[in-house]
């Protein structure tokens, strides 16, 4: 390419300077050229801020450190100097360290007419002949249709579906269209490692395809290796440079690997292809704070407000960035601004922090509370608030442990209690059970909790094998006693499964309650009998049997207040969906999720869990298992709201 | 028992103290949604879909606190939620002392600030909950009078106290234009009464007129099962999930179904259509 440079006129020469020049962004104000250089007027406009720069450009193979005096005007404020030569420089090393100039030679030369697209309309000419000579068409419209439907189905997130269409379609023909779809379907199944040699397929076929870098770069994402994604980006935008996610996600990653002026460009591009994207402002705000341009981070968050006035995180930003600047009276404003649009646990922690500088030590504290109310374990409130109350952090962390110890050995002496007394109401002398509570005993006094929970499994296990075959006994027996009351006959009741009992129970109890109405019925003569006595005796006939607890919901009052010590012994449906309440507020998502199923469970038809759980596989990105509940309940619009949050 | 807030000697797990003091501040009692609650919804159509939200529970204990402190507020969507908090959640009243029907007193209280044929159906829902079907049917013949909207609820209550007779005289007149929302209360009305044979022939009818309501091949399903007919049971609840392919009902009880037949093959196959939809069946507690 140095070559063909080198070979063109000076007016073929400045007009690709001209043209990169204005790629990069600068406006041109005026133009000289003579001989092999050639020199821009031109600035760089930022919002409330233009910058001036002269920008020369130099067709020579050595520029020495005299010549380079001799083009700028040291005396001149205010002016940035940028030289771009197509050779090298010469004695340059003070020069180089000047704020106001940037030097950049044949290989920096070269980056910029890449980055900027401008490499590839010079190769254009040459690339259009490769493509025509291994174009590929599908020959058939099956090809197209099925690529359709495996779009249609990946947009419905039936992956597995979509990835039945596609392979169908790649065996009609593997053009990349159908391989970046693939890709794009492994991605979401989160099976990494296929995409990736999908579209190293892709690419080797054809190495400047700008979409399959982009996707590379958002699987390199998804698996963490933030520098590869980056390499991926940069070379997505050096073949195709208006391609904006490419440079939003390239921004991000640059974010991400604190490469803070790498990420002002990258926002800056994605910037002059649109303006009204708040997202870009408000990270391009994040990242000139990071450079100290406090200023101009002030203004990019502002145009993000401007743009989209519920966009709240740009009100956290301000807040954070006067925060920083002690600016308290404003940051108080743009954090109320925030609260209004969104209420969560990092707004009143800013919050509570303004309290503390502004020395409103009440305020504070109630904000703190707030915040722990609605996340109990938040470690950023705990530690604010033992600050205000002045605790050390050692001394707390002491204190934390000592009452945890304390606090696990009650709860053991409690299952202990609670497993005696379990096994006396069985009614059955069994020595190995009595020696193994005693032994767990003397382990929880010696505070040896590893082995004593270890001997609580074994015990737990024999105490459970005994209570199987004790409510066996119970339950057939039981049985016995319905299907007397219901006249039915018991014929091999011993051979039954537990569940097989329970539905000739639920039989029993059908028949029960009828013949209970039609004595009812018979008694009322013509006038019926009344709904609510119905009901009356459907609910003597359940206590009868013993179905339900004596206080449910219990556990949901429990959680109300906060009292987590006696929720967890209770186990039923309410106390496992308050649990997993807690957790999913804590965005412990495992255990939430762990809980919700274990409600579910318990009642299949508890729409509070189902609902719960959706959120909880949402927030964990497993989506077609949280959407099919959704669409269960009725509510699948939520799924978007969920998301959104 | 102690009352687990205070520690006094109490009846329930909340004494009568400490249920007075929370019911001052929330008179709905229930504080926290048991949904997850960072989420924001009309407090009507929250009710509608029976997700309450912490928000919608906070905005209506404050109404239901300042109407009964003698302000105005919107006195339908209080009594409603009142009466949707006894049919859902009457069971919450059982932890602290307080009368069982507090939560109907609560909808009756607002329901008699409401003027006009909404309040009058606001009252007749609540006589409804409270098994005085008699008033319930005065309530409702006499704005069937009116508005003959209200007959299909007339006739409905009929069926479910037992008078065939005069129920049947008004769903002949109903039913002239073949009118499914019709077929459809009758049906139901049959089903809840327990007369399963005639409730699953009026289903039969509404799924020839409309094959898209899953409900009915549910419904029907559950008559044949009572009815012992398993095999057609299993037929239904298939039309069903075809129909709906979320309807985890059916597929619960189909898996039932098949467990109770020996149908492994056919159980096996269905837990894997669940799972290919999303619907996990060990959500449910039921597995291989």
């Amino acid at each position: 390419m140095k070559e063909r440079i080198e070979k063109m006129s000076m007016e073929e020469f400045v007009h690709l300077c001209n043209r990169l020049v204005m790629e990069m962004g600068f406006k041109i104000r005026n133009s000289v050229y003579r001989e092999n250089i050639a020199v821009f007027d031109a600035y760089m406009p930022l919002p409330g801020k233009s910058l001036h720069y002269v920008i020369i450009f130099v067709r020579k193979p050595k520029l020495t450190r005299e010549e380079i005096l001799d083009m700028i005007d040291v005396e001149t404020v205010e002016v940035r100097w940028m030289i771009i030569t197509t050779g090298v420089y010469e004695n340059v090393e003070d020069l180089k360290r000047r704020d106001d100039l940037t030097l950049m030679e044949w290989k920096d030369f070269e980056r910029l007419l890449r980055e900027f697209g401008i490499a590839e309309e010079m190769t254009r000419e040459i690339r259009g002949k490769e493509i025509r000579e291994s174009r590929i068409l599908p020959s058939v419209g099956e090809l197209e249709t099925m690529l359709q439907w495996a779009e249609e189905f990946l947009e419905n997130e039936n992956y597995e579906k979509a990835l039945e269409y596609v392979e169908t379609a790649i065996r009609i023909k593997p053009i990349p269209k159908a391989l970046k779809l693939k890709a794009r379907i492994m991605e979401k199944m989160g099976r990494y490692e296929e995409a990736l040699s999908i579209l190293k397929e892709v690419l080797e076929a054809n190495v400047q395809d700008d979409e399959a870098w982009l996707l590379l770069g958002e699987v390199l994402e998804d698996m963490e290796d933030f520098e590869e994604a980056a390499e991926a980006y940069s070379q997505c935008v050096r073949f195709n440079h208006r391609n904006m996610a490419c440079w939003i996600n390239r921004g991000n990653v640059m974010l991400l690997l604190e490469k803070y002026q790498e990420a002002l460009m990258c926002y800056e591009k994605a910037l002059s292809i649109r303006q009204d994207v708040p997202h870009v402002w408000n990270n391009r705000g994040v990242v000139l704070k990071h450079l100290g341009k406090y200023d101009d981070a002030l203004k990019s968050y502002n145009i993000a407000i401007d743009i989209d006035s519920n966009f709240a995180d740009a009100y956290l930003n301000k807040a954070y960035l006067y925060f920083d600047l002690r600016k308290y009276e404003e940051a108080l404003n743009a954090v109320e601004e925030y609260l209004k649009r969104r209420e969560d646990t990092r707004g009143y922690i800013l919050l509570a922090r303004i309290y503390i500088k502004r020395n409103m030590k009440k305020e504070a504290k109630e904000t703190l509370e707030k915040v722990l109310r609605i996340e109990p374990g938040n470690q950023d409130a705990r530690e604010l608030l033992d600050r205000l109350e002045g605790r050390g952090r050692e001394e707390r962390e002491l204190k934390r442990l000592k009452e945890m110890l304390k606090e696990m050995q009650e709860l053991l002496y409690e299952e202990i209690e609670r497993l005696k007394r379990k096994y006396e109401s069985l009614g059955r002398e069994n020595s190995e059970i009595e020696s193994l509570l005693k032994e767990t005993k003397s382990l929880v006094d010696g505070g040896e909790i590893e082995k004593a929970l270890r001997s609580f499994i074994e015990l737990r296990e024999k105490l459970h094998l005994l209570e199987t075959r004790s409510l066996r006994e119970m339950v057939e027996k039981d049985t016995m006693m319905l299907l007397e009351l219901a006249d039915m006959s018991a014929e091999n009741i011993n051979e039954l499964s537990l569940k097989e009992l329970e539905i000739l129970r639920e039989d029993a109890m059908k028949r029960i309650l009828i013949s209970k109405i039609e004595r009812g019925e018979e008694k009322e003569g013509a006038e019926g009998m009344d709904i609510g006595e119905i009901q009356k005796l459907e609910r003597e006939i359940l206590k009868e049997v013993g179905v339900g607890g004596d206080y449910p919901g219990l556990a949901h009052i429990l959680f109300e207040e906060g009292k987590w010590k006696e929720l967890r012994k209770i186990k039923d449906e309410y106390a496992y969906n308050a649990l997993g309440l807690k957790y999913l507020g804590e965005r412990k998502y495992k255990r939430a999720m762990d809980y919700f199923v274990k409600a579910l469970n318990k009642n299949p038809s508890f729409k509070a869990a189902e609902f719960n759980l959706a959120y909880t596989l949402l927030k964990r990105g497993e989506d077609r298992k949280a959407r099919a509940l959704l669409k269960h309940l009725g509510v699948a619009e939520y799924a978007e709201k969920i998301k959104k949050k | 028992m102690k009352c687990i807030l205070c520690g006094k000697e109490s009846l329930r797990p909340i004494c009568k103290e400490c249920t007075g003091r929370i019911r001052e501040k929330n008179p709905f009692l229930i504080r926290r949604s048991l949904f997850f609650g960072d989420l924001e919804e009309d407090s009507s159509r929250a009710i509608e879909n029976g997700l309450i939200f912490d928000e919608n529970l906070k905005a209506l204990n404050e109404m239901a606190r300042d109407v009964l402190g003698g302000k105005k507020g919107d006195y339908v969507l209080l009594s409603k939620f009142a009466l949707f908090l006894h049919r859902n959640y009457s069971f919450y009243l059982r932890n602290f002392e307080i009368e069982e029907d507090y939560y109907l007193t609560l909808a009756e209280e607002f329901a008699s600030k409401v003027r006009g044929n909404e309040g009058k159906y606001l009252k007749y829902e609540i006589y409804r909950e409270r098994g005085n079907v008699k008033g319930a049917l005065k309530i409702i013949d006499s704005l069937a009078k009116k508005d003959e909207r209200y007959l299909l609820e007339k006739a409905r209550l009929l069926v479910e106290m037992g008078e065939m007779e005069a129920a049947e005289g008004i769903y002949q007149e109903l039913l002239k234009d073949d009118n499914v929302e019709v077929w459809r209360s009758l049906a139901d009305a049959l089903f809840h009464r327990g007369s399963y044979d005639g409730a699953l022939k009026i289903y039969a009818r509404i799924v020839e007129l409309d094959e898209e309501d899953y409900g009915a091949h549910y419904r029907m399903a559950l008559c044949y099962q009572s009815l012992g007919n398993l095999e057609e049971a299993i037929g239904a609840l298939k039309r069903a999930v075809e129909v709906n392919k979320y309807h985890l009902e059916s597929y619960l009880l189909l898996l039932a179904l098949y467990e109770k037949m020996g149908l492994v093959d056919e159980r096996k196959r269905l837990l894997t259509k669940m799972r290919r939809i999303g619907l996990e069946p060990s959500f449910f507690g039921v597995g291989e």
